[in-house]
Formats: structure tokens, sequence, C-alpha cells
């Protein structure tokens, strides 16, 4: 229990060790003459931090001297006082008292006499122009102001006033005002506040509601009229509205005599701070796991995030050194090597928050047995790989394609028992599911010993709906592929398993939305085989934002080679709509987005732009057009196909910090030829 | 559900039209906010935009019934649905008020205005607060909008 | 379902002792280390209060403060702010920014529990 704030002290102790070494630079600068705001700044918040946790704590010696220290630094930050050499040696002075009464704190060493130093800082706070009130108090935790909140009440008319019925009681009124309903502030609580006291409400009134179509939601229409016991201290009753605004004024009528009651206390206690109760401790400590016979080690997701976003800094980072080289030097082999070590430790840091994609699997084996149950083909199930790991996203998001793959399966590939018998193969179906890793991508197999695609079927149902010319010349994989195209369904009844028959283009959707792929391979006769092919890490995207158009976009970083700044003659164009950019060497497609995206703003010549060079699966180094890269960013994926649909070149959207949503590209989209273009060319 | 088949329904307005929705399926209503604009999608659905963190189609609602776009002003609003589990903003001219009517009171659909089948369910005669006509009330159109299959990816034609 | 918490502090040991604090509370609690954090943090944690230091590196938080209530669906977030500093000057500043209100440290649990219950119920 006690250990647990123990733990927190010790990360306390840790901060200040690493806050006195800022101060200490910090000072040692500013006495080499850097006076810069950053330094101060910088020196300032550390002694601040150690103040602020040191009350916290309980060191009442270390609180009371860093505050004294935090005032005159507070001075000298807000360009009150003058860093001359003078008030820097006293600052220094003080510095080593402050280390000292850290080590006290800590019971390292005992308290310090620090009568002289205090006094000295007193001098230099005295020798400057102008007192601050602030800086004068002492910091008694006791003394801390009680707290204030509250919200805005209107000023509203004296005249028609409800008198409550004890003449000798209060009568409030109030109406919230827009501004305290912006800021978060809830009459219910209010008045919740004044009932706790005794009040009672003795009218609300909503006459000042407008019809719907006037109704502005951020205001307040209703206000409240309260009678409230004359024991109440007015005071009290103004606590209730406190952090009053200058524009608004609370009516209560009839003054009374002081009563002594804080309102704090009529609320419910709360148990003190120490000890504290909770059996959470922050696992920041790596323990070994005792009972697992693997190595284990504990760590706080938090920190995760933060080696995370170091390695994403890293990569950027080495974008960013490549493109200040010559050209010259960017080909030894250092830099390349620098690269591929950087990304390994990418890969390596983001497989950390993987887990095993068995509980993706987990829910396969009753779905067959209700299947069976409705169709009367009972499937045996294998499953291989199952330990793979994946992030947890991937689990969350290969839910529902696994559900559709396994239905088709057993819908459409595995045969009526007696057809299979009839086939020579065993009665019973046999669906493999398999998952592993390779390279940066997870591959999940579905496959069964079905009758294998019918293309004879599926290629006379595309040509029936118009999906391809009737005597178009397709290779077996490309009929395959048929199978995955929206509208496209074998049902001929609509069939209850497969839902409306549109499973299949569903998945592939959901899977290219993920920034993955679906690949088909059928034996007739023998079986089906669905691939999935998925990054290996989903939910959060390492991205680079960039602008196109006024409209900001995320690349995922890890497409991302370097980023060239074209100079002129750099990009040409060997064929309309075919540009090239010569780098190093070598030419390079390059692709605008803003012609993928159909945007039709002017086209800005390569010179203002800029061009990523990405790595794809499909289609080699290719570079993206963009205006202009805002940043490296870390974010989260929110899918678009769940409320519309999966939209090819897209991987997502993500909301910005400021509410803005920026789309996510899909990489291999954008830069392989659409299927649909060939399956339409072939109809042409 | 009450017993006597009376539900909520939420009225406004598309240029002179005036349409109703269930309340039961609408989640908010919001000021008009220029959406993220999406790449390769029919007209009608101007973008998506952010609802709490989730991201939602917004779709410009008179266009989808094949009129003319909605124009922005001050009164324009998102009326932002639950469909079939999926959220999207639809937008609207201006929105009237929200009027209990009895099943009753529904007549059926009239010869199509509009090309999809089920998209209108019926029309009732209501009274608006505010309403200049004191002959009884505005006829008002209710819509059906899942019947609107908005998530279904369309075949563009083009 | 208990209520969610953001709590945005650049000093790890005061995230870990308010969220010691309040978890024993029972409320649910997330963190982050700046306003800039913080601020992409509002939006993946959508929690049901903030409570935010004032003196942090990259954004402070004014800054972040003011960067919530500029969004709409942010409007009715309580915000507290919790920092040592307690000029009226300041305070000032963090109503005009959009605060609920202002608790200072070191903090008492009984005080910030009631405060806490005061925005939100």
């Amino acid at each position: 229990m006690s250990d647990s704030l123990d733990e927190i002290q010790a990360i306390f102790f840790e901060e200040c060790a690493e806050g006195l070494t800022v101060v200490e630079a910090g000072l040692s600068a500013m006495a080499a003459g850097d006076v810069s705001r950053d330094t101060i700044a910088s020196v300032f918040r550390a002694v601040h931090s150690i103040k602020g946790g040191s009350g916290a704590f309980g060191h009442a010696a270390l609180l009371a001297f860093s505050h004294r220290f935090e005032n005159v630094l507070d001075e000298v930050r807000a360009e009150r006082l003058q860093p001359e050499p003078g008030v820097i040696a006293v600052l220094l002075s003080a510095f080593d008292i402050l280390s000292d009464h850290v080590a006290a704190a800590q019971g390292r060493a005992s308290v310090p006499v620090d009568g002289p130093v205090l006094a000295e800082l007193e001098r230099v706070l005295l020798g400057k122009d102008e007192l601050q009130p602030v800086v004068v108090a002492e910091p008694e935790p006791e003394s801390a102001p009680v707290d204030e909140f509250g919200f805005e009440p209107v000023a509203v008319s004296i005249e028609d006033f409800d008198h409550p019925a004890e003449a000798a009681g209060w009568s409030v009124r109030f109406r919230p005002s827009r501004a305290a309903l912006a800021n978060g502030g809830e009459p219910l609580l209010v008045i919740r506040e004044l009932e706790a006291l005794g009040a009672r409400i003795v009218q609300a009134s909503w006459s000042g509601l407008p019809p719907l179509r006037e109704l502005d939601c951020g205001d307040g229409y209703m206000d409240w009229t309260l009678a409230i016991p004359g024991e109440v201290a007015e005071s009290d009753i103004r606590d209730c509205f406190d952090f009053v605004a200058s524009d608004s004024v609370i009516h209560i009528d009839r003054a009374f005599a002081e009563h002594d009651e804080e309102p704090a206390s009529v609320l419910p206690a709360a148990p003190a701070i120490v000890p504290v109760t909770s059996s959470s401790a922050p696992a920041a400590e790596p323990r070994a796991a005792s009972s697992n016979a693997e190595m284990t080690i504990r760590v706080d997701l938090p920190k995760l995030d933060s080696l995370l976003n170091l390695v994403g800094e890293l990569v950027i980072r080495n974008s960013i050194l490549a493109d200040r080289l010559s050209p010259a030097d960017q080909e030894k082999v250092e830099l390349p090597q620098l690269s591929r070590l950087t990304r390994q430790i990418q890969d390596s840091v983001m497989s950390l928050r993987a887990q095993p994609i068995r509980q993706a699997f987990n829910r396969v084996p009753r779905m067959l047995r209700d299947l069976a149950a409705e169709t009367g083909k009972t499937v045996r199930l294998e499953v291989s790989g199952e330990a793979t790991e994946v992030d947890k996203t991937v689990i969350e998001r290969i839910g529902d394609p696994l559900t559709h793959m396994i239905r088709n399966a057993v819908d459409h590939g595995i045969e009526p028992a007696d057809r299979r018998a009839a086939a020579g193969k065993p009665r019973e179906g046999t669906i493999l599911l398999s998952a592993e890793q390779k390279g940066g991508r997870i591959i999940v197999r579905v496959a069964d010993d079905g009758g294998g695609i019918d293309r004879e079927r599926v290629r006379a149902k595309a040509a029936q709906k118009g999906l391809i010319d009737p005597d178009a010349v397709l290779t077996n994989e490309e009929i395959d592929q048929l199978i995955c195209a929206p509208g496209f369904s074998t049902a001929d009844t609509i069939s209850n398993i497969s839902g409306r028959g549109v499973g299949m283009d569903v998945v592939r959707s959901n899977i290219e939305a993920l920034g993955g792929r679906v690949e088909i391979a059928s034996n007739p006769g023998q079986g089906t085989t669905f691939t999935m092919i998925l990054p290996l890490t989903l939910a959060i995207l390492d991205g680079m934002i960039v602008r196109l158009g006024g409209q900001r976009y995320v690349l995922p970083l890890g497409s991302v080679v370097e980023s060239v700044q074209p100079a002129p003659g750099q990009v040409q164009a060997m064929a309309p709509g075919h540009e090239v950019i010569e780098l190093r060497g070598q030419y390079l497609p390059v692709r605008r987005l803003t012609d993928f995206f159909g945007i039709r703003a002017g086209a800005r010549p390569p010179e203002d732009c800029l061009v990523i060079v990405i790595e794809s699966d499909t289609a080699g180094l290719v570079g993206l057009m963009v205006d202009t890269v805002d940043d490296r960013r870390e974010v989260v994926i929110k899918s678009l196909d769940r409320n519309l649909h999966p939209i090819r070149g897209l991987g997502g959207a993500t909301v910005l910090g400021d509410g803005s949503i920026a789309l996510i590209l899909d990489i291999e989209a954008i830069v392989a030829p659409t299927p649909r273009d060939r399956i339409k060319g072939l109809a042409a | 559900m009450s017993q006597n088949n009376e539900r909520k329904i939420v009225t406004f307005s598309l240029g002179h039209r005036m349409f109703g929705i269930d309340m039961s399926m609408l989640i908010e209503i919001r000021e008009w906010e220029e959406p993220t604009p999406l790449p390769k999608v029919p007209s009608h659905i101007k973008g998506v935009s952010n609802l709490r963190g989730t991201v939602i189609p917004i779709v410009g609602l008179a266009e989808r019934l094949g009129w003319e776009p909605s124009a922005i002003h001050s009164r324009s609003c998102i009326l932002v649905v639950s469909l079939a589990g999926q959220q999207a903003g639809f937008l609207v001219d201006e929105v009237a008020d929200i009027v209990s009517i009895n099943d009753t009171q529904v007549q059926p659909a009239p010869d199509v205005e509009i090309a999809e089948p089920g998209v209108i369910s019926g029309l009732v005669q209501v009274a608006l607060r505010g309403d200049a006509s004191g002959d009884g009330g505005t006829m008002i159109s209710l819509l059906d909008l899942e019947a609107l299959h908005i998530t279904r990816q369309l075949d563009l034609a083009a | 379902m208990s209520k969610c918490i953001l709590t945005v502090d650049d000093s790890p040991s005061m995230r870990l002792l308010l969220k010691a604090s309040l978890t024993a509370q029972g409320f649910r609690v997330e963190t982050a280390d700046d306003g800039q954090d913080g601020l992409q943090r509002m939006q993946e944690v959508r929690p049901d209060l903030l409570i935010t230091d004032i003196n942090m590196p990259k954004m402070d938080g004014f800054q972040l403060i003011e960067a919530v209530r500029v969004q709409n669906e942010f409007r009715g977030v309580p915000i507290l702010v919790l920092s040592t500093e307690f000029s009226e000057e300041k305070k000032a500043r963090a109503r005009a920014a959009g605060a609920t209100g202002w608790i200072t440290k070191p903090f008492d649990a009984g005080k910030l529990t009631a405060a806490i219950r005061k925005v939100c119920p």
C-alpha cells in the first residue's frame, strides 16, 4: 500500500536528479553568457517541478527552499529581474543548496543550513524595481486557496421575484450564461450543490425556450428560482457560483449573518492521499515473471509508446540527414545501412505490441458447428500458426473478414457429403486456417478442400452482370478475382448464410482498406485457398503528414524512403501524364496525388512541390508529389468503412489534435494500376 | 413503444419541400461544418466529419434525392443519424420542429418524385410552430433513410 | 461505467500520484505529458474531465485549454487546472481560456475529489 507511494516517490527523486542536472547545465550556460528564454525557462521548469513534487510528498524544507528559489527564477523568466553575473552567482549557490535539500529529503544527508542563501535570494529579489505580491507568500499546503469553481450566472432583472415562504430565508435566481455552459459549467451540478446546502427549487422556467429551429444549443434558456434556509451563509451560496466572470451577477435576496462552514464539509469525505490504498502500482520495475517458463518482462505501456515515438523520430531524422548529404555521399554504404538498421529497430519496437492471433481464430470452431447445423455439411478444422503474434488491432479487425471467408468456404467451397463421396473425397470437408509472419506482413490463409471455384459459372455470371465482355479472354486467376468484384454473387438465391451474397467484395474492400490484399488460388475439384496479407500493425500508424491542395493527408512512414525538393528540370515528363524524377542516376516514376484523387486544382510546377520517394511492394520505388510536408506523427487509424465504405486509395482516416480529419493514403493502391481498369479494359 | 402508435418526427426542409424522419434514429443535430472531402465518391457524399472521434460521412440529402444541391446558409444543419448500426450526417436546409404523430395519420406515399422505391414511406399533415399558414398545417413526407443505402458502394457509372 | 479523467502534467511523478489518487476514487485515468500530447489524447480518449498543469514544455496549459475549447465537441467538457501557482492573473487567464475551475497544488485528496464531483457528477 504505501509501497506504491514509495515507488512513486522514488520516481520523483529520479526526476529531481534529472531536474538538478538541467538546472546546473542551464545556470552554467547562463554564467557563460547564454541568457536565452529557452535556457531560463528550462531552469525555471526544473525547479518548479521539484517544488511541486516536494509538496506532494511532504518534504517541507525542500518545498520551502525550492519555492523561494522558484520565485526568483520566475522574476528572471518574466524579465523583471536581470540575469547579471551577481544574480547568477546567487542562483548557483541556491542550486547547491537545492541539491543538498534533495539529498536530505532522500535521507542521504542532513538538512542543509540555508539561511544565508535564502537571505541572498531575498536580497536579489528586493533589489529589482517591482515587488510582486505572489513572491512573498509562503506556500503552506493547508492555506492553499479553497477550490474555486463555478459557473457564470447571468444578470437577471429584479422585477419578478418569487419570495419564498419563509421570510427569513434566501431566494436565489440564476440563469446560466452561454459562457458558463461553454466552459463546462453544468447547471445541474450547481443546483445539486445548492441543494446540499438545503436549497429547494421553487420554480424552473423554460418559457424562454424557442422553437427548435431557433434553438442555439450553446445558450442557456432555462432559469431557476431556489429557496435556501436562512441559516446558510451567503458566502457559501456564493461559493457555489464561484469563478464568476465580470459580466454576470447572481441575484440573492436578503443579507444575513456570517457562518463559519466550509462547503467541502458537506460533501462526502474522501481519503487523504497518504496512504494510497490502490493496489495498482505502475509497473515500472522490470521483474521477471517467475511463474513463466519463458523470460518475460512487464513493461509500462506508455514507455512502449514513447519508445515508438522516439523510433519514429529516428526514422524521420534519418530521412532528413540523407537529404542533406551530397549525392556522392548518399551513395556511400553507411547511409543505406543506417536506414536499414533504423527500419529494423522500428519493426522490432512495433512488434512489442503484438499478441497471438489465436484470439481471432477462437471463434471459428463454434462458427463451423453452427454452419454444420444450418447446411448439414460437417467440416473439420485444422489450425496452424495460432501463436503468430500480431498487433492487437489486427486481431480486432480481422474478425469479420475471417467470418465471411469461413462462411464462403462452407457455403460455396465444400460440396455436400454425397458429392464428395462420389468424387472420392472424405465425406467430411476440411478447412485449414493458418497464420504466419513474413517480412513486415501477416499472412492468414483459409484453405478448403472443396470443389474449387466453378470458373465457368463465375465467368458466365460476370458476363451476365456486365462486368466483363462476353468474349473476353481471361486467365484463371483473373476469373477467380471476379468473385470479389462488387455486385457479383454466385448464389442465385440470396443465401442466408453468406448474407446477401456480397461477402467477398466486402472482404476484399475491408482488407484493402487496412492496407492489405487478398489473393485467391483455386484448383478445380480440389479446393480453394484465400490468402489475406496484412501489414503488421494497424491501429496506430507512424505517419508523415503531407499537404495537398490545402488538405492534410497521412503517408505511412514505413513506406517512405526519402523526400526530395526537386531542382528545376529534375522532374521531366516522358509522356502526357507520366512524369519521372531523376535521382542519383535512376529514373523513378512520379505520381501526382492530385491526379489520383481527381483534384482539378492547377498543377504546380515540380520545383514548388516535394517529391516523397516511397517503396512499394508492387511497383518498387515511386515518387509521390505533394505540396508540403508538415511533420511526422503517430496517428490512430479510423476506418472509413465502418460508416461508409472502403475507398480505393485510402487506408482510413485519422482525427488530428485540432479535431480536423486527415485521410490516410494507401500506397499500394495509389501506385498500382486499378484491377477494375484491367477488367473494364478487357471489355473495351 | 407507446400503445397508440405515436412517434416523434423531426421535420426539416429541403428547398420548398418538408420532410420528416423518425426521431428514434436521430443522434444529434449539428451546425454545418465543412467536411473533409473524399476522392472518387459520388457528388452527394460531401466528405467526412469528426463526430466525437468517429469518422462519419456527410451526405447532401437534396442531392442524393436527385435535386439541386442545398445552398449553405446560417440555418443549414446536419442531422446525424444511426442507420442499421452505422452513423451518417445528412445536410438539410433548415430544421423545423419536432412533432408527435400517430400512425393513423400517415397517408400512403403518392406517385413518386423520387426514383427509388421505399424512400418516402408516407405523408402526414402536421401543425408546426411558427407556421404562417392557418389551414391545418403542413404536409410532410416521411423519409426512410435506410432505403437510401448510403453505405453501398455505388457502381460509379463514369 | 466509471468516469474517465485525462490528466496532463510534464512531471512523471505527479502524473503517477494523480493517477494513484484518482484510481483509488474509482476513476479511470489516462495521462499525457505535455499540452500537445494532451490535445491528441483528448481526441483518442474523450474523457469526462480534463485536469491539466500549466507549466509544460511545447504547449502550456493555457494553450491546451484554448485549443480544446475551440473544438465544438469539447465545449461542455469540464476542465480543471491543477497547478502550484495561485496568482489571480493566472486564474483569470485560465478562466478566459475556458477552464471550469482551478485547484492549487499541493492538493488534498479530499479537496480534489470534492472539486471533481462539483464539475463531473
